[in-house]
């Protein structure tokens, strides 16, 4: 009976040095990966930071109004009126609200009968009323892809 | 087999057996090997809960850390990694209050040589003259011959290019270690807020040099109330105006007219903060808060709110303002000569030197310095940059000095200091000192200090709001707001006299003049008069049409809405 005690005894630490040793291993392994991601971090943040410091000085408010003068046409800075209130804001009129988009994936099938007849090329935006698409036939002669339908 | 004596003084436990010397007797061998057994047998135990204890320890530790604290959430040390905290190592960030960067630092490689361990110095110089056509080359030879020395410089601030073409040379005696280096990507926009470093990053001007230590720290960013979209639209007028009027320099701020952060502090001409040894010292002078000037007839708002604020002068009255006015040795005269009566609002209007003189001398010059004082404007400025001056009044100030003060001469102080005045006359009579810090808006406003009432700062107002609409500020006039403000032309002081051919034209003003939340100065120094403004180069003709621009262009980037005229005024 002692010796089958001992031998458990034996057999018990055995399997806790073992699970000590185990842990210490992985703790080693996890320490390393550990010191790796924070090299990792850190260079990732080093190079964030020049990012940043780079977009920065692409935003150079020189630069940005040369940019604004050479593609942005008729894109003008604000002028008095322009801040108001929202309750200032004039509602849109009901006949200039869009109802629905029409989109066509496919720009070639935009005017055939199946394509406009397909409910799959429509996407009712408000729901306001259900679109039928040989209502659109004229819409669609803009050639556009999207098109904004008003009531 | 001799029988087992054990001995008392050997058995450390024996006495927690419970077990008396007399029952342990010679001659009873039995007894005496259950008792070894006893005691072996509970050593055992004791050794047995003992390594249980400790080694269920370090199980409970392990499963604590495994899974009780993995489910509360990540490591420390990856809290650490993640979030901060600050390097310490490198010098904090600088930001505008929108959080726009300013200043920052960045690691970047230097190369250096241990001469000592040079193996080809003739093919290591070829290859580094390649890698940098501008280098001394003759001189970097000098020093890497020294075999005594250990480190040379070779280059900092390397590219990556650079860094690898070096690497490739193979050299074993050059190296490279990593350094900070420090980034201003808004450039000459900012400079003289910000100031600049040395190659070190220690701070040498602006807000660079005032916070050094607490940069140097690397705490969190310091966050500016400069608004760079702001200061970018302010320093484009100014030099617009600058151009337009061939002047050398100029200046421009615009204040909070309530909590005085700066907004925008503009001094032109500005320099390259990464070159500043190479740049002019007219580019590196700070015009707005280190050189002082007589602003000339702004100081007129200061004389009538001294006035209305003693009850020298009522704003009702009527002030005798025929010329010349002789004072001790010299003769006041006006720009617009006027005989008879004037009212106190077309004597600001109008730009009366008599009118002011006469309402300066009401108050005395004991009161009218008394009050200047209290404005900020005969001491120092607390602005947080390196380059703050001393501001020059006369030591004996009589009669004469209380007459000339009043329209702006005699006193020298900076652009600044008088913008920061102006703001406590207008917000409602209350002194805060000027800062280039932000506030935390959700923070009660501190109290300042009071120097008018109220009242008198809404009669103020009144009156500049006058200035502007029948006076000489007509040019500042912006369209959709509601300025008021005042216009200043000063003659230079030059060997002991004023130049008049050198002048300070200035126009200092607020928006909307009814509950100003902005105040902003615009001052060209020595503007040419112009075929556009008749030979004028008057504050009037050259800073308010630029106030004028700044006003239209900031106040929606400020949020302010456009004010709707009433029923029969004109807009």
């Amino acid at each position: 009976m002692i010796r089958v005690s001992y031998i458990l005894w034996l057999a018990f630490f055995m399997a806790l040095i073992i699970a000590l040793f185990q842990v210490k291993y992985t703790v080693q392994q996890v320490g390393e990966r550990r010191d790796a991601t924070i090299q990792q971090i850190d260079e990732t943040k080093e190079r964030v930071r020049k990012l940043q410091l780079e977009w920065e000085q692409l935003n150079q408010p020189l630069r940005l109004t040369k940019l604004s003068k050479d593609f942005l046409i008729d894109f003008q800075e604000g002028v008095a009126g322009s801040i108001a209130p929202v309750e200032q804001i004039p509602v849109r009129p009901d006949n200039l609200r869009p109802v629905a988009f029409l989109t066509i994936e496919e720009p070639e099938q935009a005017f055939t009968a199946e394509a406009l007849n397909s409910p799959d090329n429509l996407h009712d935006v408000g729901s306001l009323r259900p679109i039928h698409a040989p209502d659109l036939l004229n819409a669609l002669i803009s050639q556009q892809n999207t098109v904004v339908l008003s009531e | 087999m001799t029988a087992y004596t054990p001995d008392p003084s050997t058995h450390v436990l024996g006495a927690n057996l419970g077990q008396s010397q007399e029952q342990i007797r010679p001659g009873n061998p039995a007894k005496a090997t259950r008792h070894a057994r006893a005691i072996s047998s509970f050593r055992l135990w004791l050794l047995g809960v003992v390594f249980f204890g400790l080694f269920a320890w370090i199980g409970v530790k392990i499963v604590h850390l495994a899974v009780i604290a993995e489910a509360r959430g990540p490591l420390k040390v990856i809290e650490y990694v993640l979030d901060g905290p600050a390097d310490e190592h490198r010098r904090s960030r600088v930001e505008d209050r929108v959080g726009r960067i300013l200043a920052d630092n960045v690691y970047r490689k230097a190369a250096y040589a241990n001469p000592s361990k040079i193996q080809d110095l003739d093919s290591t110089l070829a290859g580094l003259t390649e890698i940098f056509p501008d280098m001394n080359i003759s001189e970097l030879a000098s020093r890497l011959s020294d075999r005594n020395r250990s480190f040379v410089y070779v280059r900092r601030g390397l590219t990556p290019q650079q860094e690898q073409a070096v690497w490739n040379l193979g050299e074993p005696g050059l190296n490279f270690l990593s350094e900070q280096h420090r980034v201003y990507p808004k450039g000459n926009l900012t400079s003289h807020v910000v100031g600049y470093n040395d190659i070190d990053t220690a701070g040498l001007a602006g807000v660079e040099a005032y916070f050094d230590k607490s940069l140097q720290q690397g705490v969190a960013p310091l966050q500016l109330s400069i608004d760079v979209g702001i200061q970018h639209v302010v320093a484009e007028e100014l030099a617009a105006t600058i151009n337009h009027f061939e002047a050398p320099a100029g200046a421009a701020i615009l204040l909070d007219a309530n909590t005085s952060e700066v907004l925008s502090l503009v001094s032109l001409p500005d320099f390259d903060p990464y070159n500043p040894a190479s740049q002019s010292q007219a580019q590196l002078r700070n015009r707005a808060t280190y050189e002082t000037y007589e602003l000339g007839s702004v100081f007129k708002v200061f004389t009538l709110a001294a006035a209305l604020e003693s009850g020298a002068v009522q704003l009702d009255e009527e002030i005798d303002v025929t010329g010349p006015l002789q004072i001790s040795r010299f003769k006041i005269k006006d720009f617009h000569p006027h005989n008879g009566k004037m009212d106190i609002k077309t004597i600001m209007s109008e730009s009366s030197n008599i009118g002011a003189a006469k309402m300066a001398l009401r108050v005395g010059n004991r009161a009218q310095k008394r009050f200047l004082n209290s404005l900020g404007l005969l001491t120092p400025s607390e602005i947080e940059v390196q380059e703050v001056s001393t501001p020059r009044y006369p030591g004996n100030w009589k009669k004469t000095q209380t007459v000339t003060i009043s329209y702006g001469h005699g006193v020298s102080t900076s652009p600044l200091q008088v913008a920061n005045a102006f703001a406590a006359v207008v917000n409602g009579g209350v002194y805060r000192p000027a800062t280039l810090v932000k506030r935390d808006p959700s923070a009660p406003l501190n109290d300042g200090e009071r120097v008018i009432s109220e009242r008198t700062s809404a009669m103020v107002r009144d009156v500049l709001d006058y200035v502007v609409k029948e006076g000489t500020g007509g040019n500042a006039d912006a369209e959709g707001y509601r300025v008021g403000g005042k216009t200043g032309t000063a003659d230079k002081p030059s060997r002991g006299a004023y130049n008049e051919d050198a002048r300070i034209a200035t126009f200092l003003g607020a928006f909307p003049i009814d509950d100003p939340k902005y105040v902003l100065l615009v001052m060209v120094d020595e503007p040419i008069p112009q075929e556009g403004t008749f030979g004028f180069a008057t504050g009037g003709w050259v800073a308010a049409p630029a106030f004028k621009r700044i006003v239209e262009r900031t106040a929606p980037m400020l949020g302010l809405e456009k004010v709707v005229p009433a029923e029969g005024e004109s807009d």
